[in-house]
């Protein structure tokens, strides 16, 4: 079984820990190989690999939560880590607001599509990608070519004393391409699948390089609010970060625009945004919380109405409430979040934009106030002017200067095709399936010298 | 795994990898241990403890540059296989990689402390926080979040050109964020101090006094601050602001991976170019160094992690870009010596070219003497939001607490005045430079897969002449 060594090792963490006086154990055992080609200038900088096992544990006593992890997984080393944890545990004051980990056993959902047994050795196919990548950015018009592909073949297993048992097998692979006509004219592509037959270098290379070559054509563009298209790596930034602020926790320590906004309509009707980790094949489902209920689909903004947090079984005992299965170790965390698409397609949403701005990539996000969701971020990788429902030119130099709240409630028109989307500076939260996103007269600054 | 261990384990993969036919290989082992303790509003939420060790192992093949590590003892020749097929995998695909002649040495180092972090007394770490806690919600700061972090990092390197480095660095450092509510206003706060060391550098933080003043300050703010100004003045800029600013826009764009264009994908590329070296970016009264030698420093290290002795690097000399960054890859390419920039933040991440502590130079004003000099204009002592374009050029520092300048004086604090600025702008403008040099902690991000170092941004205060405030 490709589970059982994992099994026997969170068995033994697991018994270690009530040996040593824990009320409650949860352990999660992740191995993965794992490789990555990295190239830059149209060739090939490094290829790297990872054989790695990695141990996770909760452990609980008297109301005390430790989360403890560690890669050395030998008998004695994990005997000598686990009585150091529970030597420590007592020292520390109890929870007031607790609740106990789920008594299972539990069900779990099978998944399909999560596991493609040729990822495990896909060294070459990842070198072969990354030169198809390449040339499809140069066919395009780029001079340059820069980028990562990934993949990530193993399981995990999942063990508490609450009676859940469950191991799953996971492979991911995933692709960017940063395209250069010249230093300042770049395009982005990604693309990312459950399987090595699921990405498609080229349209990723392709969409790379054509931006690229398109942002040399340069027009003016004074900062100012315009109505404005989010592309595909834009809205892995945006929705990620829209999903992540629903978290529980983030809530309780006045980090999220969302405070006390449950019931509320903090969107527009378009806005409908699922975690769903259920979804078949979908890039970061799982059946699995690491408290040991089985995931399950959470509607978090139905038509612009904010219907949930996510909250694992402590952010819930605070809000009185059940958890949503969304429990990573400390914060309640979203898995997979998809928008809901709507009835456009990308040239009729320009077209509608009639004086605006397309921004296909949004990275470097950062908050001046979490709580009231002011905002600015670098956009790059293509941005253009449009005038009369037409691109006319490429812009440079500007910023996204603007507030969560405002992107969700002025959102106009999503588009009809949703893609699964992650890349190196999606950070804010997991990786979405998200159609584009246009929203009415968002903020843009500019260096004033 | 214990330190003896992973050496007999270094020992062993460098036996292995001496059977192959590489050109060049490294086996460095690696162990971090950090303990957290996380409390939201007088609770601790979750307490961490976490050990990471294992071993990889870089080699040359062909030209080509391969990487592999791995946790499982058992699995030592798989990854000294796993690294030369990755080296010949990436021979078929690219020029080759050289690495700079360097001269190696048997060395150890470690930070001095006093008390062990590791030692202190669970207890006492949780009644720190707690006062620490208290002297924000005691002046009613809404939500007070604190993270408690004590780190150790042990490396061992062999390279097959003689360097046999052992380092031993323990780190604290305590990440603050405060929220203040007052009706439908609201506004936040962060300040992270940190070092390397034992648990005595925490007291030097004055925490409590700290927390108690910017608490007192936001109250202040949301109460009487008045909207900031915006257009053409002279700026006055707090030390935790320049010290991001040295980090981001001259440490960042000086790295001379993202000069070539390996970072392109992910951390972006530079404004500044090779030739650019010698060449005036700032003011003669802005120097600007990356130094990891700094005793007690939180980005502290000897040796970097190719076995390449540390030393101070001038960045920027009087106005003047005077050094970049280099590890061993890159050095070669520019055809210098490596300044020993490479770090690795995990035993499973590759080396690669990054900051340690970046400050800005102190000069002998004081912040009357900057701020006697402007008749109107705004001094921004602390920030929130920041951001900078890829290349780094084009930056943004919002303001967070800051006050407006009038004849020369302090006067009503101001909200949120927005700084957005290019570099060559900003260092261009400085014509004041405080001797009041501060350092604060913080976790620079860089590579793929993600690696997060632990470093200082410093800077004294400094005052900028006719540059742009703006927002929309």
């Amino acid at each position: 079984m490709f589970h059982e060594e994992s099994i026997g090792l969170a068995e033994r963490a697991l018994k270690l820990a009530e040996a040593r006086g824990a009320d409650e154990v949860a352990v999660h055992v992740q191995s993965v190989t794992a490789r990555q080609v990295r190239f830059s200038n149209n060739r090939v900088d490094v290829v790297k690999s990872w054989i790695q096992i990695e141990l996770e544990m909760q452990i609980v006593k008297d109301r005390r939560i430790m989360i403890v992890s560690t890669t050395n997984i030998t008998e004695e080393g994990l005997a000598r880590f686990v009585e150091s944890a529970m030597e420590r545990i007592s020292r520390v004051p109890p929870r007031e607001v607790y609740a106990p980990l789920p008594e299972g056993p539990f069900d779990y959902p099978v998944i399909p599509g999560l596991y493609d047994p040729r990822v495990d050795e896909a060294q070459e196919a990842l070198v072969d990608a990354a030169a198809r990548g390449i040339e499809a950015a140069l066919s395009e018009g780029a001079k340059r070519v820069a980028g990562t592909v990934r993949s990530y073949a193993g399981h995990e297993c999942l063990l508490t004393t609450g009676s859940a048992t469950v191991c799953e097998r996971f492979s991911r692979v995933n692709m960017e391409v940063r395209a250069l006509a010249d230093g300042l004219s770049t395009g982005h592509g990604a693309t990312c699948s459950r399987s090595l037959d699921g990405i498609d270098p080229e349209r990723a290379g392709r969409e790379a390089g054509a931006d690229a070559a398109a942002s040399t054509k340069v027009v003016d563009a004074e900062p100012g609010k315009y109505d404005a298209l989010f592309g595909w790596s834009a809205m892995a930034t945006l929705l990620g970060m829209f999903g992540y602020m629903a978290s529980g926790l983030r809530v309780l320590m006045q980090m999220s625009p969302y405070v006390e906004k449950i019931g509320k309509q903090i969107g527009s009707e378009l806005i409908t945004l699922v975690d769903d980790p259920l979804a078949e094949g979908g890039y970061s489902s799982r059946s699995f919380d690491l408290e040991g209920y089985p995931t399950r689909r959470n509607v978090i903004i139905e038509k612009g109405v904010l219907k949930t947090f996510l909250h694992n079984r402590i952010t819930a005992a605070h809000f009185r409430t059940k958890s949503t299965a969304n429990a990573g170790w400390v914060y309640p965390e979203p898995w997979y979040v998809r928008m809901k698409p709507g009835d456009y397609d990308e040239d009729e949403i320009v077209a509608e934009l009639r004086d605006g701005i397309v921004v296909k990539n949004v990275t470097y996000l950062r908050f001046q106030n979490y709580r009231t969701g002011d905002f600015s971020a670098v956009i790059r990788d293509g941005v253009f002017r449009v005038k009369g429902g037409e691109v006319i030119g490429a812009i440079r130099g500007l910023r996204l200067s603007d507030n969560v709240l405002h992107l969700l409630r002025d959102t106009f028109a999503t588009s009809k095709t949703t893609r699964p989307v992650t890349h190196w500076w999606a950070e804010w939260g997991p990786p979405v399936e998200t159609p584009l996103l246009a929203v009415r007269q968002v903020g843009f600054t500019a260096a004033t010298v | 795994m214990e330190f003896d261990e992973l050496i007999s384990l270094v020992d062993r993969a460098s036996e292995l990898a001496r059977r192959f036919d590489a050109e060049y290989f490294e086996v460095r082992a690696q162990a971090d241990l950090t303990d957290g303790l996380f409390m939201r509003n007088g609770v601790i939420e979750a307490f961490f403890l976490d050990s990471s060790s294992g071993l990889s192992v870089r080699m040359i093949v062909n030209g080509g540059l391969g990487f592999a590590s791995t946790n499982r003892p058992e699995e030592l020749a798989s990854m000294v296989e796993e690294a030369y097929r990755s080296a010949l995998a990436a021979s078929k695909a690219r020029k080759r990689v050289r690495l700079s002649a360097e001269e190696f040495r048997v060395d150890e180092f470690k930070s001095p402390f006093v008390t062990d972090p590791f030692e202190v007394p669970l207890e006492d770490k949780v009644e720190f926080l707690r006062a620490v806690d208290a002297a924000g919600s005691e002046r009613g700061a809404t939500a007070r979040v604190l993270l408690l972090l004590s780190s150790r990092q042990f490396t061992h390197f062999i390279n097959s050109e003689g360097a046999k480095i052992t380092g031993d660095v323990r780190r604290v450092t305590l990440r603050t964020t405060l929220t203040l509510v007052s009706g439908a206003r609201s506004t936040q706060e962060f300040e992270q101090p940190g070092g390397s060391g034992g648990w005595e550098i925490v007291e030097k933080w004055r925490m409590e006094e700290k927390v108690a003043e910017l608490t007192e300050n936001m109250k202040e703010r949301l109460e009487k601050g008045s909207p900031a100004p915006r257009g053409k003045m002279d700026v006055v800029l707090g030390p935790k602001v320049t010290g991001l600013v040295a980090h981001e826009s001259t440490g960042h764009p000086y790295e001379a991976d993202r000069i070539l264009g390996r970072e392109a994908a992910q951390a972006g590329e530079s404004f500044v170019k090779p030739e650019m070296l010698g060449q005036r970016i700032g003011s003669e009264v802005v120097t600007v160094i990356d130094d990891p030698t700094i005793p007690g420093s939180y980005g502290f290290y000897m040796y970097d992690a190719e076995g390449v002795r540390a030393r101070p690097r001038v960045l920027m000399k009087a106005g003047i870009i005077n050094e970049f960054l280099h590890n061993r890859e890159t050095a070669a390419e520019f055809g210098v010596r490596s300044n020993a920039a490479a770090r690795a933040s995990k035993f499973n991440r590759e080396p690669i070219v990054r900051m340690a502590n970046t400050y800005i130079a102190p000069g002998d004003m004081s912040v009357e003497e900057l701020i006697e000099g402007i008749s109107e204009g705004v001094y921004i002592k602390r920030f929130m939001e920041w951001n900078i374009d890829d290349r780094r050029y084009n930056q943004r520092y919002v303001g967070s607490e800051a006050y407006a300048i009038r004849g020369g004086r302090l006067a009503e604090p101001v909200l949120n005045p927005i700084l957005e600025v290019t570099t060559r702008s900003f260092y261009s403008s400085i014509d004041g430079v405080g001797k009041d040099l501060e350092f604060e902690a913080a976790f620079c991000g860089k590579g793929d897969p993600g690696q997060s170092v632990p470093v200082w941004t410093g800077g004294p205060s400094l005052r900028l002449r006719g540059v742009g405030l703006g927002g929309v």
